[in-house]
């Protein structure tokens, strides 16, 4: 019994700080605008790492003001655990089969309807036919480049509706700086975080 | 101590195994076929002198170890893949494959270790 409650108590604060990340993901991403004196916009500048930090003082305080034991006493369409999960078509387009199952499962997991495809001119024949919501692209791929590939998806029809996060192992500034003025709205470095990659995704469906 | 896996990575894939079960065995065996036919290859490019190959099947290395959270293999690909641009030293690129190699074992053994006591 104890267990239970103790579980539902620790699922409570999980959704929490959750919530807290997505916001300030949000906030980050509205920071995009805004350059530092180098001329880098400051939604690169600010990590992922720093936004979690900023998250757990945030939550340490909430922690302090709430009773956990009230909300825990709710019933459970009434509690934060019970937000809908929206399921988003998203489209990974990565030549690594590996990778692509991982994610196709976690992802899965955490509420998006996963469709993957390994070679990027056949996702790009198939993109109107699938109809994404959001687009996860590799950059080093046989065939065509993510940079190409973001190219010929510019003049797409869907473009204008699609979201697109860039994930590569090659994480350099330059790298990071080039995909979002190809027109990707993100970049998350290889190898993936879920925790990370899922309010990434999320954040760009807001 | 240099990390062998990446727990948190690798208890979601535990997470996520308990609602697609075989899931988790399905990613082990094919990181177990694709590392052992890239670090064959990998010997095979410093044997020939091939960098510019070298450059790519440590860039892929580095993409299925991180996906099973195999972080120390992975982490040493990456170093790889960087030195095989900075400079064209094949002594320190067989030295480095070296480490990839026993890191391979080490990342399996601990990947197999982790499930068999699941």
């Amino acid at each position: 019994m104890l267990l239970k409650k103790d579980k539902k108590i620790a699922r409570v604060k999980k959704s929490m700080k959750d919530m807290i990340l997505i916001k300030l993901q949000s906030l980050l991403d509205n920071l995009s605008d805004l350059r530092d004196d180098e001329g880098i916009p400051m939604s690169v500048r600010l990590s992922i790492v720093e936004s979690k930090r900023l998250a757990d003082s945030i939550y340490k305080d909430l922690q302090a003001d709430l009773n956990l034991e009230e909300l825990e006493q709710q019933p459970e369409q009434n509690t934060v655990t019970s937000l809908p999960e929206p399921k988003t078509k998203l489209l990974i387009v990565d030549d690594d089969e590996d990778n692509q199952k991982m994610l196709l499962f976690t992802l899965k997991k955490r509420g998006f309807e996963v469709i993957s495809e390994l070679d990027p001119v056949k996702a790009l024949k198939k993109l109107e036919e699938i109809n994404p919501k959001i687009l996860l692209l590799d950059i080093m791929m046989p065939g065509m480049t993510g940079f190409e590939f973001l190219r010929h998806l510019k003049r797409h029809p869907l473009y204008d509706k699609l979201k697109v996060l860039v994930g590569s192992a090659r994480n350099f500034e330059k790298d990071r700086i080039s995909v979002l003025e190809e027109g990707a709205h993100g970049f998350i470095a290889k190898p993936y975080n879920i925790n990370e990659l899922t309010l990434k995704l999320k954040s760009l469906l807001r | 101590m240099k990390k062998i896996l990446n727990l948190e990575h690798f208890e979601i894939l535990e997470e996520t195994d308990q609602d697609e079960p075989g899931f988790l065995a399905s990613l082990t065996q094919g990181f177990e076929k694709n590392a052992t036919e890239l670090l064959r290859q990998l010997k095979e490019s410093v044997h020939r002198k091939n960098l510019e190959h070298y450059t790519f099947l440590a860039h892929k290395l580095k993409g299925i170890s991180g996906a099973l959270g195999a972080s120390l293999l992975s982490n040493l690909a990456s170093e790889a893949e960087i030195m095989s641009k900075s400079e064209q030293n094949f002594e320190k690129l067989e030295k480095i494959l070296k480490e990839m190699d026993s890191a391979y074992t080490v990342c399996l053994d601990a990947i197999k270790k982790r499930q068999k006591n699941s």
